[in-house]
């Protein structure tokens, strides 16, 4: 199977922090690859949005503990029904640089290591991967990586691993992968 | 009267500024220092010993992963006076880049080596040996905690143990074993003339609970006191700092030798993408050295080179041995003529 098939390709374009900044209403997003559009931060907004408690642990096991994120599920910016197969994968990069790739069970279906307060590990609840847009009832601010971040949220308000949660988001880009 | 009432106040308002710059003032001075996370205990150390020396600083340490330790700097814009890395390499691939390189020197001050972690009661603990572990691994029943090598440099490192010691014990087996079919697509590994390459695939998951992957060696320790797992690949002083039991690996896989077990070509990790736009996801299998610089635009320079110079000193080398890291008896350093003065003393 052709590795470098794109599937969906979706850019928030370099305009991001200075939408942020400016507070307007100026980010756009770029779907590329074989179908392709450009959305704007009110197209964002527009999808139906989802919104819950998270927080993340980082590489050396500090831990910034849930806040109220508001948002929309990576899924939604799909059309699953017909788009994605199993072998998918799901890369997911920022406007600084970093990328990261995301499983089909990561991407769909949220399965992620989920810690307590304490940094234990615990038990998984229900968890969405979301593009978030707002932080605790305000607008994602740039120095905590707006105006949008990925965060992983459910209703048992989880904490996760923090390299998960990436800022400045910028490209979406759905690939196959070699078994 | 009232004039020279006046004129004192004038003068204790004009001071008051410059009484503070002094370290004259209530609050301390801080120090920033973001370090790796294998350092955290050393550094902690160094920060007590050094706050009683010297009062009038205020030592804050943060800790990541090697490479967001720079990226804070280079790439998030952010201030430090000190960074402390476990892969002395990234300084020059990652700060002195550019016409205003964010650093133009390191001095490399500690080494390290990989080990297997472990309780006693971990699963054929008592058959465990530098002969036997690789075997003891590869059992069905035994759990292995793997730090992920997409983000974690012991992550890659322990692939490169397992694959160093294919050539020592002449056994072209061990990473297979070990691993199991628990990823896939699997490590590939490919050889010519110039390199044996591992290479990570892009999605990295545990397939079977034989293997649990987690984003970094720091997180696998939990589980191995807990139980979940029976042994973990952990750099040594980690270990030894938080009371595990730690079996040594022979010098020659556990990179902690200039003398690796394969000779006649370089043993490299290659990441099947690329995480940062500004790093090349190619490691290099070699001795494991820690490096310490202080960056261009450093906001506490004074406070920076007086941290500096006691982590060289030998009051923080007795600060960090305390806390199992092995210090170098001669530091060493790529640049002495950038490396500023007072540190000069302890090269």
């Amino acid at each position: 199977m052709d590795r470098n098939i794109t599937l969906l390709c979706l850019i928030v374009g370099m305009l991001c922090i200075a939408g942020c900044i400016t507070g307007g209403d100026e980010v756009s997003v770029t779907l590329d690859g074989e179908s392709s559009a450009v959305l704007t931060l009110s197209d964002i907004k527009a999808l139906p949005a989802v919104e819950g408690y998270g927080g993340r642990k980082n590489s050396v096991g500090q831990i910034t503990l849930p806040m109220h994120y508001k948002g929309v599920p990576v899924t939604a910016l799909y059309e699953l029904d017909h788009a994605i197969a199993g072998d998918s994968a799901f890369r997911i990069g920022a406007t600084d640089g970093y990328l990261a790739t995301f499983s089909y069970n990561q991407f769909v279906n949220g399965m992620f290591v989920v810690y307590d307060e304490e940094g234990n590990e615990i038990p998984a609840g229900e968890l969405t991967l979301i593009l978030a847009y707002e932080e605790n009832g305000k607008k994602i601010p740039e120095e905590y990586g707006g105006p949008l971040r990925l965060a992983v949220i459910g209703p048992e308000a989880p904490i996760t691993d923090g390299h998960w949660w990436i800022r400045f988001v910028s490209t979406f880009e759905a690939v196959n992968i070699e078994q | 009267m009232s004039r020279q009432i006046c004129c004192i106040a004038l003068v204790i308002l004009l001071s008051a500024p410059f009484a503070m710059c002094i370290g004259g003032g209530d609050s301390p001075q801080t120090i920033k220092v973001i370090c790796a996370g294998s350092l955290v205990a050393p550094f902690e150390a160094l920060e007590v010993a050094f706050e009683e020396i010297y009062p009038g600083y205020d030592v804050q340490i943060e800790a990541h992963g090697s490479i967001q330790v720079i990226r804070q700097v280079t790439v998030l814009g952010r201030t430090a006076d000190v960074l402390a890395v476990a892969d002395y390499s990234l300084i020059p691939m990652l700060m002195y880049g550019g016409e205003d390189p964010h650093a133009t020197w390191y001095v490399q001050f500690a080494t390290n080596k990989l080990g297997l972690a472990y309780r006693p009661d971990s699963a054929y603990a008592s058959e465990l040996s530098a002969e036997t572990w690789y075997e003891v691994l590869a059992r069905e029943d035994v759990v292995l905690g793997l730090s992920d090598p997409r983000f974690d440099a012991s992550g890659y490192r322990t692939l490169m143990i397992l694959k160093l010691a294919e050539y020592l014990y002449e056994n072209d087996t061990i990473l297979g074993a070990v691993l199991g079919d628990a990823f896939s697509p699997p490590v590939r590994v490919t050889e010519d003339e110039r390199a044996v390459t591992l290479t990570v695939p892009e999605i990295f998951e545990s397939s079977t609970p034989r293997i649990a992957l987690r984003g970094s060696s720091v997180q696998l320790l939990s589980l191995l006191e807990g139980g979940a797992i029976d042994y973990a690949f952990e750099y040594e002083n980690v270990a030894r700092y938080y009371g595990l039991s730690y079996l040594q690996l022979p010098p020659s896989i556990d990179l902690s030798s200039e003398d690796i077990a394969l000779t006649d070509k370089e043993l490299l990790v290659d990441l099947a993408f690329q995480r940062f736009s500004s790093v090349t996801p190619l490691f290099v299998a070699q001795k494991t050295y820690y490096a310490v610089t202080i960056p261009r635009l450093v906001e506490n320079e004074e406070g920076a080179l007086l941290f500096t110079e006691f982590l060289l000193s030998e009051e923080g080398r007795a600060c960090m041995e305390g806390t199992y890291l092995e210090t170098l008896t001669d530091y060493i350093t790529d640049n002495p003529l950038a490396v500023p003065e007072s540190l000069l003393s302890y090269l």
